[in-house]
């Protein structure tokens, strides 16, 4: 698959996810040179690439960013901004923060989300990241409706609740 | 107690930061107010957190996988380790087996002679062999002068200019040919006897008639030859046969059949032809031998 770089932004926020192996395909062998010159181990440059790439697929999708924008210059500017977390991170580490007992629970809840069914799992990140409407949910799964899509997101969504406090021992009452 | 449709619609604009106004002076009031219902809202902010970092981790994967990314199998310094060594080792090969020129200029052969004690030079200097080949004068040349046996050893071939050159470092042995004994052995006739007295009658009462005369040699003057590369092989003109690797003489005998000489060396035949380049012995065989000579 080729994509043009001004496509990209439009395949992201239309979450095209076969663009993401292009994308990483194509920016990994320089970001892997980024990522050694800034003092940073080879075996941590796909930790720091991936991590760098998704946040910057997840913020367009997310966020209201333009059209016009150079995907290149953007995506490297994240990957310079993730390198110096990383590293205020190792500057850090020993010290417990509350942020870490948080993040504890969220990788629970992520564990949960793994457990979901496939179609599930697209229709919470659809509704609860993506944050589109339900008209649009329901022209994405090819619901007949936007009600039949409400209701199969609320089915989701209360079957991860559930799994989620069967595991942290939340009272379901 | 859980969360009711419209609540949960309501804590997720909440969430978002979509509230404002009276809407959101109502939420925060129910929020003090009803401990389950902050409780339940809480959930609801974990579980959102919880998807975002699901839906993040799923990409990445998804994009390591896509990178297929492989560990260097041999590390950066070990490999800067093993250039520098191979480096050296091709320095250090170089440095010992450099042109001649440089031999001169060090005191030494090569690299590993600096760790061992230098030999004294008044070793016994080498000595170089020059062989000198033995050019003789033609076979003509040979048959006017029949007894120019030691002449012929006279026009010896020295490379004087190789020798020159090496003449002042080194002591130059040279080794020649040497000649054992050289006489005069008969040839024994071995041809069938024909009846040439009436043929050589008329030869000798008309002189003037120009008839062929008969010039069949029946002595050879024999020399032989010690080479020192051992050097087995003879030279024959009209009257004279060179010798060379025959250690018993008196083994020698030559013998002629028809215009052909054979010569017996012990209880071998050979046969001789007349060359002026030295030939090998042509050894003969039992099937190859004149009935003459049987």
């Amino acid at each position: 698959m080729r994509v043009n770089k001004k496509e990209i932004i439009s395949e992201i926020k239309h979450n095209n996810e076969a663009v993401l192996p292009v994308l990483a395909k194509k920016y990994f062998p320089s970001s892997r040179r980024i990522i050694r010159l800034n003092g940073l181990k080879d075996s941590e440059t796909p930790l720091v690439f991936s991590r760098a790439l998704a946040h910057v697929y997840l913020v367009i999708q997310q966020e209201d960013v333009p059209h016009n924008i150079d995907f290149e210059d953007y995506f490297f500017k994240s990957l310079h901004e993730c390198i110096n977390e990383i590293k205020e991170e190792r500057r850090a580490k020993g010290k417990i923060k509350f942020s870490d007992l948080v993040s504890d629970k969220s990788k629970v809840v992520a564990d949960c989300v793994t457990i979901l069914d496939e179609q599930s799992q697209q229709l919470i990140y659809t509704r609860v990241i993506e944050k589109l409407s339900y008209e649009k949910i329901a022209e994405r799964f090819r619901f007949t409706s936007a009600v039949i899509a409400q209701q199969e997101f609320n089915r989701a969504f209360n079957q991860l609740e559930s799994i989620v406090k069967v595991r942290m021992n939340i009272s379901l009452n | 107690m859980p969360l009711t449709i419209h609540e949960r619609h309501l804590a997720d604009r909440y969430l978002s930061g979509e509230l404002s106004g009276i809407e959101l002076e109502e939420f925060n009031a129910k929020l003090e107010s009803d401990a389950s219902f902050k409780e339940a809202v809480e959930l609801q902010k974990l579980i959102y957190s919880g998807i975002a970092h699901a839906r993040e981790e799923d990409l990445k994967k998804r994009i390591r996988t896509a990178i297929s990314y492989r560990k260097a199998s041999v590390p950066f310094g070990l490999k800067l380790i093993l250039t520098f060594l191979i480096v050296l080792v091709l320095g250090i090969t170089f440095w010992s087996y450099l042109g001649n020129e440089f031999e001169k200029l060090k005191p030494y052969d090569n690299f590993i002679s600096l760790f061992k004690r230098q030999e004294k030079t008044d070793t016994i200097p080498k000595k170089k062999t020059v062989y000198i080949a033995k050019t003789e004068k033609t076979p003509e040349e040979s048959t006017q002068n029949p007894d120019s046996a030691a002449a012929d050893t006279s026009s010896i071939k020295v490379d004087s200019a190789e020798v020159a050159n090496n003449a002042s470092n080194e002591d130059i042995e040279v080794k020649r040919d040497i000649l054992i004994a050289s006489f005069s052995l008969p040839v024994t006739d071995k041809t069938k006897q024909q009846d040439e007295s009436l043929s050589k009658d008329v030869a000798q009462k008309l002189p003037d008639a120009d008839l062929p005369q008969d010039d069949r040699v029946d002595t050879f003057i024999v020399e032989f030859w010690v080479s020192p590369i051992h050097y087995k092989g003879y030279k024959m003109s009209k009257n004279k046969l060179v010798l060379f690797g025959l250690e018993n003489m008196e083994d020698v005998k030559l013998f002629r059949v028809n215009s052909s000489i054979f010569m017996r060396y012990g209880e071998a035949w050979y046969s001789m032809i007349y060359t002026y380049d030295f030939t090998p012995y042509q050894k003969l065989k039992d099937s190859e031998m004149p009935a003459e000579l049987k």
